[in-house]
């Protein structure tokens, strides 16, 4: 324990040994950012949801073969955008994503207003960078952990950055400087 | 691009993740090439930006996953035969207290039946013929109404247990 707070190790441990309510720990704990993660990728908040319960439901059924030694963050991420891209492989074939509206806060936003104008710039990148940039800025991801979760190389995952971080400062400049 | 700017670029997405001996030279850099302060101050600035956004989950979602992992009841063979058995003990309780001969009853239905049938829906009779005879017919509809009855009640308890 950590203060009197379980690990995750330690509430795996207690799910596998027939303590299922202890799963709910890990639900509210990353629930926020399996939810931005698939919301990134979907720009949908009702497939968000659903993307990532079935995330959470995937897990659960896995946790016997979670390595205990790594992080459970990582690991969870890619199923979330595993089945985030499933989902967006099969709507894509006959559900074309529709085109985001431009962001539309004025330049004395109030905090509220500057977050939303920002996730709906993360929302217009194309779907790579909206991933990589989510995994960085929403799941605290460094650099590395967001090239073994999407299976790409680091240096990719930095370019990929690089691009995020270039295109969603020409929005923001276009729309509020 | 020179390889300092190259080491700064390639860094600086890794950059709040570096302790103050890896910042040190970055730091130093940045000091002196207008480009790449440039450059971090632009990805501080979406630092701030994103540290005002907070992406919520809705509420529920904990309750969802926990119902769906949760394992459904199963209805076991005890339960199953004590409720057709209940079933039927409600349908004989109906016909006595009601003092309906089922059989009489059952039987003028099916005559009427029959014969109205025979008239309009030919071909369809022609099937009721291979019906070897009412009493047949009769329990067929008793067990008829005991299974829906046990479906109805199983549903409600798998409901109530949901």
């Amino acid at each position: 324990m950590n203060g009197g707070r379980m690990t995750d190790e330690e509430i795996i441990q207690r799910v596998l040994q027939g303590d299922r309510a202890a799963y709910r720990l890990i639900v509210e704990q990353y629930q926020d950012v399996v939810f931005a993660c698939a919301l990134a990728v979907t720009r949908n908040d009702a497939d968000a949801k659903d993307i990532a319960q079935e995330a959470f439901l995937r897990l659960y059924r896995h946790l016997a073969q979670v390595d205990p030694r790594r992080p459970l963050k990582p690991y969870l991420m890619r199923i979330t955008v595993n089945c985030s891209r499933n989902l967006l492989a099969v709507r894509e074939n006959w559900e074309p994503l529709g085109e985001t509206p431009a962001p539309s806060a004025p330049s004395d936003a109030s905090a509220s207003e500057r977050a939303a104008a920002v996730r709906e710039l993360v929302q217009r990148l194309p779907q790579t960078l909206r991933e990589v940039c989510t995994l960085f800025y929403f799941a605290g991801h460094s650099c590395r952990e967001i090239a073994e979760i999407l299976r790409m190389s680091e240096p990719a995952v930095k370019v990929a950055l690089h691009r995020a971080r270039k295109k969603l400062l020409a929005g923001w400049r276009c729309a509020y400087e | 691009m020179n390889k300092p700017c190259e080491n700064f670029l390639a860094a600086l997405p890794d950059y709040p993740w570096l302790g103050p001996r890896e910042r040190a030279p970055l730091d130093h850099h940045a000091a002196e090439c207008p480009r790449c302060r440039e450059q971090w101050r632009a990805a501080q600035l979406l630092d701030e930006l994103f540290a005002e956004v907070r992406v919520r989950a809705p509420a529920g979602l904990p309750d969802a996953v926990m119902s769906a992992i949760e394992p459904k009841p199963r209805v076991s063979a005890g339960w199953l035969a004590a409720m057709l058995a209940s079933a039927l003990a409600v349908e004989v309780a109906v016909a006595v207290a009601l003092r309906i001969n089922p059989v009489s009853w059952w039987g003028a239905a099916m005559s009427w039946g029959e014969q109205l049938g025979r008239e309009w829906f030919a071909p369809l009779m022609a099937a009721w013929d291979w019906v070897p005879s009412f009493d047949a017919t009769l329990w067929g509809g008793a067990l008829a109404v005991v299974a829906a009855f046990s479906w109805f009640t199983l549903n409600h308890w798998r409901t109530e247990h949901a």
